[in-house]
């Protein structure tokens, strides 16, 4: 049985998914799921497809709990203003987004709690207060894009599942399923799916301005001629490269090899900016190479030449 | 307006570790300017020596100056759906 015909791509973690949802239906187990992936993989929106198929005892899916991890100060507010009135004694499944910004003291309780070996509830004493969480009831998962930052022991608590990139087939597919009036016409959808960089999110964007600019010209036929006009009007890049990454390029190709220090000066980034948000994405595309110092490619002068000046 | 302290003061004096001379930990400021800021009721560290050259005797209390409020208990962002 597939869960997730909605939902696009991804296909070894709908497998996965699949696998612990059956396993949930014999024996009401659920592993505790660490989701990771960049950001717009979809982590959310699998997550709570996934809570659709973890029912409760009347049968029908339990309630759904996503809480920001980030505006957790500490285990205390954590009790009190989330665990006591809304999770403690229910049947609910609960996503603790961002998890890798849980404050110290609630990572450890979480810790103590996960450690289910013997067990499926779990008492916690927390200051004056005596919490009870019952895995049979209650069914965490944790979602995060910084995998490393994650306290280590409560990280090998967890079953991890791992998000990909999407294919340019499935980003397709999400342009094309959120825009089922359009008609694409030609390599257009193709040439507009190049430009996501994988991300389902930056897919769902990219539909909304197509939508806009079909909408703006009252016609639902969209070809490379209207891609082309609406890439230039809004400034849609080969590849989906950002400015950033253009003078990157830019750089390289006027002065030959560069370092990181030397390209922070060029761009005005700092070096781990640079590092993180948009060397990653050069050498995954293979616009850029590093060899001792910064090296443009033969695909990085190629998608140079049909930049916009 | 209470005046900040002579330690602010960066000019272009070379400075070793320590303290410069001629700075001091303790600013002048009237009582009424400090009113405007504090309140009649809060507590205000003042220095033992100082106290005993005025010949007082205060019983000092618990806490210094009353912090803001904090009413700023953080709100934990969630929401509940029903599948």
């Amino acid at each position: 049985m597939n869960r997730f015909a909605e939902l696009i791509g991804q296909d070894d973690v709908k497998k996965k998914l699949n696998f612990y949802l059956d396993a949930h239906e014999k024996t009401k187990r659920f592993p505790f799921l660490l989701l990771t992936g960049a950001k717009g993989m979809g982590k959310t929106e699998f997550a709570k497809e996934t809570a659709r198929g973890i029912k409760a005892e009347d049968g029908a899916p339990k309630a759904f709990l996503e809480i920001n991890c980030g505006t957790i100060k500490n285990a205390q507010v954590f009790f009190e203003q989330v665990f006591a009135p809304v999770i403690q004694g229910n049947e609910i499944t609960v996503l603790l987004d961002e998890c890798h910004a849980l404050p110290k003291d609630l990572m450890t309780v979480l810790l103590t709690a996960f450690n289910t070996e013997r067990t499926d509830v779990k008492q916690v004493s927390w200051r004056d207060g005596l919490y009870e969480f019952n895995f049979k009831k209650q069914t965490f998962m944790l979602a995060t894009t910084e995998a490393d930052k994650l306290f280590g022991p409560l990280k090998d608590r967890l079953t991890h599942i791992d998000f990909q990139t999407y294919s340019h087939g499935d980003v397709g597919k999400i342009i094309q399923k959120i825009l089922p009036d359009v008609s694409f016409k030609g390599e257009a959808l193709e040439r507009v799916a190049t430009t996501v960089r994988g991300n389902a999110r930056s897919s769902v964007q990219r539909a909304k301005q197509i939508e806009m600019y079909c909408d703006t010209k009252a016609n639902k036929n969209f070809g490379c001629k209207e891609w082309d006009d609406l890439c230039s009007k809004i400034g849609i890049n080969p590849a989906g490269l950002n400015n950033t990454e253009i003078q990157i390029l830019r750089a390289l190709k006027d002065r030959g090899d560069c370092s990181l220090n030397m390209l922070s000066a060029i761009t005005g980034m700092s070096r781990s900016s640079l590092q993180r948000d948009s060397e990653i994405f050069l050498l995954q595309k293979g616009f850029m190479k590093i060899e001792g110092s910064r090296k443009l490619t033969a695909a990085g002068s190629k998608v140079l030449e049909v930049v916009r000046s | 307006m209470v005046q900040c302290s002579r330690m602010n003061n960066t000019t272009s004096v070379k400075r070793g570790r320590g303290r410069p001379v001629g700075s001091t930990s303790f600013v002048n400021v009237s009582l009424a300017d400090l009113e405007q800021y504090v309140g009649t009721k809060s507590a205000i560290p003042v220095s033992r020596v100082w106290l005993q050259k005025m010949d007082l005797t205060i019983e000092p209390i618990a806490r210094s100056i009353k912090e803001a409020d904090s009413d700023s208990t953080p709100k934990v962002e969630f929401k509940i759906t029903k599948l």
